[in-house]
């Protein structure tokens, strides 16, 4: 029903964005009270920046070559953790029966969790990037690697969204989420990962825009498909 | 009023649902009885939504809860076992976060009234995990109250309060009865049945099998039929009010 | 209604046996031995048959997992799945004829070339499909959140592709000899082999969608048979 009720609902719309700041606020507050996602998020991907670090004892020459590398795993991994809390959240309480009651088209869960996980992801990533920047000893601040952060984490978090969705009803909802979720992401990685390359490195332009593109593909895409079809993964 | 048309619903290699008819209107109050694991929370689920049919259909005022936009749940004020509250969250702002999700503003009268109600005003700026199991139905009877829906539909409410609160629930549903609202609620005790509802409707084997007014029974009678339709089972779950 | 294959099911079965008897005697027997390739290039006439009908499944896999989120009707779903099902199963082979072919002619197992690369993904995306159903009991929230799985699954496929062969083209690799790519020119014996491999490995994979959508629907209806008996 999600496409219909959008329609409905551009009439509505103060409706659709009182509710979707009612739910983005929860979350805030809850996060804010807790600190949980943060916390953990950050402490992972510190945990595996310095992993990486002594696994791949780069030569200073290489570090800023593997940086976009490096930085776009840890932040797939440290990004899972936020992706199964905001579930989880809904699920500890059984409040997504509440949510489910609440007279909305269930859309309004996705634009509402998709804007607070990317919130947190951006902010995990820039201490990723200051942390690697520190370790390494590389000059990482460039106004084009923060735009690639932004394309790629927001695609990250769309499509994660809708497939940590999917995974909550299940029972031991736990591990699968990577399972359910890296193989669709390949496009996006090496995408974000090859731009931010070619940005941080300097190369071939025409190859820049490329990526680009595929990254501006992968976010609309699955823009349109969270909004069509997450309506169903809630519903009954 | 809801109708809900010869709906069926099975879970995996369960029946739980076999066409079952059943309509609650407004200013009515009906108990809804059976043994566990009859089917009372996947009836009271399907009823407003959460779970679909799958054959048959539930209507409200005549329009189709599957077919028509989400708004139609405004009209549904539920609680369920789960309290559907967020845990990390104080009293207030749960309901504060309910309201806004039902369009009200979410500093309105509705929210002290209802924590007064629930005897919570204590324990309004505490965080819910911190509460008692009966303290949080509590809380949980106040959200579904908040947007003053038209129909209440209360899942074992009754479970694990104190008396003092179990006569004030009962009065809770006799007023919004008088005031046209519809309520169902579902119930092991056959006492409650007499002191809330004006209609008692026996769930077995997943059918409405038997549909009475209160005021033509007694409690003999209906433990009678109880007991006919169960096979006895009643007895062994302690039905005697 | 447990259904049994219908007569036309089980034609199909002969004719498709015969046929797969028939491709092999023709690859085997009717073809000549590829110059530069030798013996193992006559494993391109399956290997090509089994990735491409292979594919066919994964994208009837989609359409059906389309068509069940807008009918709710479970056959749908069974659709889906028998098509995943074959379709891995299809693909795998064409993986693995792949290899064998690979080994003798790039020296390699393996390359990371895009179709083969994305092929892999694509593998690994409908395992999870199948670990999310494992994971699932209640057969309509089953069908439902499998279907809307597997639809944002395939729809990441032509964008895997692609990423794969941008990348490609700007790390090329040399795999071997620039002269061995893997293209050789057909006679028309291979020509008309191959055609007839395509069409009777279609046949193979009809037949075999067909006895596991009928195998599937048919567990279904079992179970809701023993439930209407309650």
């Amino acid at each position: 029903m999600g496409l219909l009720s959008i329609k409905v609902y551009w009439g509505d719309e103060m409706k659709f964005l009182k509710a979707t700041w009612a739910i983005l606020c929860k979350d805030l507050l809850t996060e804010k009270r807790t600190f949980v996602t943060m916390g953990s998020m950050l402490v992972f991907a510190l945990i595996v920046i310095l992993i990486f670090m002594f696994a791949f004892d780069l030569a200073v020459g290489l570090r800023k070559e593997a940086a976009s590398g490096i930085i776009w795993v840890t932040l797939c991994f440290a990004g899972t953790l936020s992706l199964d809390r905001t579930m989880a959240l809904e699920r500890d309480a059984e409040g997504i029966d509440g949510l489910r009651l609440a007279p909305f088209d269930h859309t309004v869960v996705f634009v509402a969790k998709v804007l607070t996980n990317w919130v947190y992801l951006l902010i995990i990533a820039v201490i990723v990037l200051a942390a690697y920047a520190l370790f390494g000893n590389v000059m990482l601040f460039n106004g084009g690697f923060f735009a690639i952060i932004l394309l790629g984490t927001f695609g990250y978090i769309l499509i994660g969204i809708l497939v940590a969705t999917l995974n909550m009803q299940i029972k031991s909802h736990g591990p699968l989420l990577s399972v359910l979720l890296f193989p669709l992401l390949i496009p996006l990685l090496l995408a974000a990962v090859n731009a931010s390359s070619l940005v941080l490195n300097g190369g071939d332009p025409a190859g820049l825009r490329t990526w680009v593109n595929v990254l501006i593909g992968y976010d609309l895409l699955f823009l349109a498909a969270g909004i069509l079809l997450y309506d169903k993964i809630l519903d009954e | 009023m809801i109708q809900a048309n010869q709906i069926s619903k099975s879970f995996g290699n369960r029946r739980v649902l076999r066409k079952l008819d059943l309509s609650l209107q407004g200013g009515e109050v009906v108990a809804l009885v059976g043994l566990n694991g009859a089917g009372k929370t996947t009836l009271i689920r399907t009823l407003c939504g959460l779970n679909k049919p799958d054959s048959g259909s539930v209507t409200l005022d005549g329009l189709s809860l599957s077919k028509t936009g989400a708004g139609l749940r405004q009209k549904f004020g539920v609680v369920l076992h789960a309290t559907m509250l967020y845990h990390n969250l104080t009293c207030r702002e749960n309901l504060e976060f309910y309201s806004r999700l039902y369009d009200l503003p979410s500093k309105n009268e509705r929210i002290p009234e209802l924590l007064n109600l629930m005897d919570l005003n204590e324990r309004s700026q505490d965080i819910v995990g911190t509460l008692s199991r009966g303290m949080q139905q509590r809380l949980s009877v106040a959200r579904a109250l908040l947007h003053d829906p038209t129909f209440l539909l209360f899942d074992e409410v009754f479970s694990g309060l104190d008396q003092r609160f179990l006569s004030r629930i009962i009065d809770l549903i006799k007023k919004q009865a008088t005031a046209n609202k519809g309520i169902l609620f579902s119930t092991h005790d056959l006492e409650k049945v007499f002191s809330a509802a004006t209609r008692v409707d026996i769930l077995n084997k997943g059918q409405i099998a038997f549909s009475g007014y209160v005021n033509e029974l007694t409690p003999q009678t209906l433990l009678a039929k109880y007991d006919e339709l169960t096979n006895g089972a009643s007895l062994n779950q302690g039905l005697l009010g | 209604m447990i259904k049994k294959a219908p007569k036309t099911l089980l034609v199909m079965d002969a004719l498709a046996a015969l046929g797969l008897i028939s491709a092999l005697v023709l690859v085997f027997f009717f073809t000549p031995v590829e110059q530069t390739m030798g013996m193992v290039q006559k494993v391109f006439y399956f290997h090509v048959a089994a990735t491409w009908t292979g594919m066919l499944g994964f994208l009837l896999a989609m359409v059906a997992s389309v068509a069940y989120l807008k009918t709710k009707k479970l056959d749908w779903d069974s659709a889906a799945v028998a098509g995943t099902e074959i379709g891995m199963v299809f693909v795998l082979i064409g993986i693995i004829t792949g290899s064998i072919w690979a080994k003798p002619i790039w020296n390699t197992w393996w390359t990371w070339d895009p179709r083969l690369t994305t092929t892999f993904i694509m593998e690994l995306i409908y395992a999870a499909y199948f670990v999310l159903r494992a994971n699932l009991t209640e057969i309509r929230q089953r069908a439902r959140l499998a279907s809307i799985y597997a639809i944002v699954g395939f729809t990441t496929v032509p964008l895997t592709f692609l990423s794969i062969r941008i990348f490609r083209s700007i790390h090329p690799v040399v795999i071997g000899d620039s002269s061995s790519s893997g293209m050789f020119a057909m006679s028309s014996s291979m020509l008309f082999t191959f055609i007839y491999s395509l069409v009777v490995f279609s046949l193979f994979f009809v037949v075999v969608f067909w006895h596991r959508y009928l195998l599937e629907n048919n567990q279904r209806n079992l179970t809701t048979i023993i439930m209407e008996e309650d």
